[in-house]
């Protein structure tokens, strides 16, 4: 049977605009909520929404299954966009970023596909939770900020090295712990 | 760092790179390693599964619904507007517009976001009724002119009496510009009316600008046009209004025309 994410892929193929409407249905709210995360403005992430479903439509924006899953892809497309997005505005105000800690969230819900998506999303925030707070920032500046690793560098006033080390480290903790596993080893 | 990257080099980027965060000179060293390197290309593989969850993380901030019709709207217009690829689809109208009503909102029957989106339906419709029996009412083509308030615009409208579907085209209209008003931003929209004998206006859709930035269209359904007497387009300084605003900007007598 065909899973969600292969119908998609398959309507996108024959330039079907049900492809893209399965894909909103399925990644629109991740996508929004990535969006309003970078921009933290609800009227520009819509925009930048809008651009990316766009751009894949029109197929400037192509899918390569070795560099990840149809999610990975959406979000990678919308980050980028984010990103520029804030890029092109002036004076970029986003030094401070807060430290996200993991908060436990309840919701009910009445359909299979939201009760795992939450357990999932309760699964990353406790494997989030297991980071330190200088990894997490690491992250959060890198992926909802934009920020090289030098730029991280300067502004956590710590080396180099010690960048690349955490933003390292942290995926790698990240892994484990949504793996279950203790250690992980490049092959 | 160069050609000569090792995999224990390349290894303290692969994060970087899943995240994004590379600095530029790191770039281009790095995807040749990559290219070379089948150990450190599976090592990519594990770091942006990692990555890939961080969105997850965050608590989900529900998107308008207004953005889902919008971003269909303009997919199934231009869908449309692909010609023979489009029309060979086996689209049914009631199928795509039983699939926009997903989200749209109850008021105005349909806005532009939703209407606009069953335009490729229409489209696709009509081309199957072609090659149907001839029984069924032929549409009916009307030129839109412009106005004084904006003469060179220009538009057509094609009725469906069989389906009690109309599809708009309109160009020549002026951008429009949010504006800042009292208490905030008012974002001005071109907006479509009937007009029964009555001249009591009714709203039915709004005008969406197309890509190629020059023409606007909308789609009308449901809507039987032989008891209206004029369709017209003004300018409405915000999508709220239950009667027209704004200046008219285009229109079109019905009357004696559409039966």
């Amino acid at each position: 049977m065909m899973s969600s994410d292969e119908r998609i892929l398959e309507l996108l193929g024959q330039a079907s605009p049900e492809g893209i409407e399965l894909l909103y249905d399925r990644y629109g709210a991740l996508a929004f909520t990535l969006a309003r995360r970078v921009l933290d403005d609800e009227a520009a992430a819509e925009d930048v929404v809008q651009e990316s479903f766009l751009s894949i439509w029109r197929r400037s924006a192509t899918f390569d299954p070795r560099r990840g899953s149809l999610r990975t892809w959406v979000c990678s497309i919308v980050r980028h966009r984010a990103l520029d997005r804030l890029r092109g505005r002036s004076g970029r105000a986003r030094h401070d970023l807060p430290l996200e800690l993991a908060v436990e969230h309840t919701s009910i819900s009445d359909t299979w596909d939201q009760v795992s998506e939450q357990l999932e999303r309760d699964a990353v925030r406790r494997a989030l939770g297991e980071l330190s707070p200088e990894q997490r920032q690491t992250l959060e500046l890198a992926y909802y900020g934009g920020y090289s690793q030098s730029d991280i560098s300067s502004l956590m006033a710590v080396p180099l090295g010690t960048v690349k080390g955490r933003t390292r480290l942290a995926l790698r903790r990240l892994r484990q712990v949504l793996e279950g596993r203790v250690a992980w080893e490049p092959t | 760092m160069g050609a000569d990257m090792t995999c224990q080099d390349a290894e303290l980027l692969l994060a970087a790179r899943a995240v994004g965060s590379l600095d530029p000179a790191e770039v281009d060293p790095l995807e040749e390693h990559l290219r070379r390197c089948e150990r450190c290309q599976a090592a990519v593989t594990e770091y942006v599964a990692a990555a890939d969850v961080l969105p997850l993380a965050l608590d989900p901030v529900p998107p308008p619904p207004s953005l889902r019709t919008r971003l269909l709207t303009q997919v199934y217009a231009e869908a449309a507007a692909a010609g023979p690829q489009a029309r060979d689809r086996r689209l049914s109208l009631r199928d795509g517009l039983q699939r926009l009503w997903r989200g749209i909102p109850a008021s105005r029957g349909l806005t532009v976001a939703g209407a606009a989106g069953a335009v490729a339906a229409v489209a696709i419709s009509w081309a199957v009724a072609s090659h149907s029996a001839s029984s069924r009412p032929q549409p009916v083509a009307l030129q839109l002119r412009g106005t004084t308030a904006v003469p060179g615009a220009t538009g057509s409208l094609t009725y469906d009496p069989g389906a009690h579907s109309t599809v708009v085209r309109a160009q020549g209209l002026p951008p429009l510009t949010p504006q800042l008003v009292q208490g905030g931003v008012s974002s001005p929209s071109y907006e479509l009316w009937l007009i029964p004998p009555d001249n009591h206006p009714v709203p039915v859709a709004f005008l969406s600008e197309a890509p190629d930035g020059v023409t606007w269209t909308a789609a009308i359904t449901g809507r039987d046009l032989s008891g209206f007497t004029t369709l017209a387009a003004t300018e409405e300084p915000s999508r709220l209004n239950s009667t027209p605003q704004g200046p008219e900007v285009l229109s079109a007598a019905l009357q004696g025309v559409v039966r």
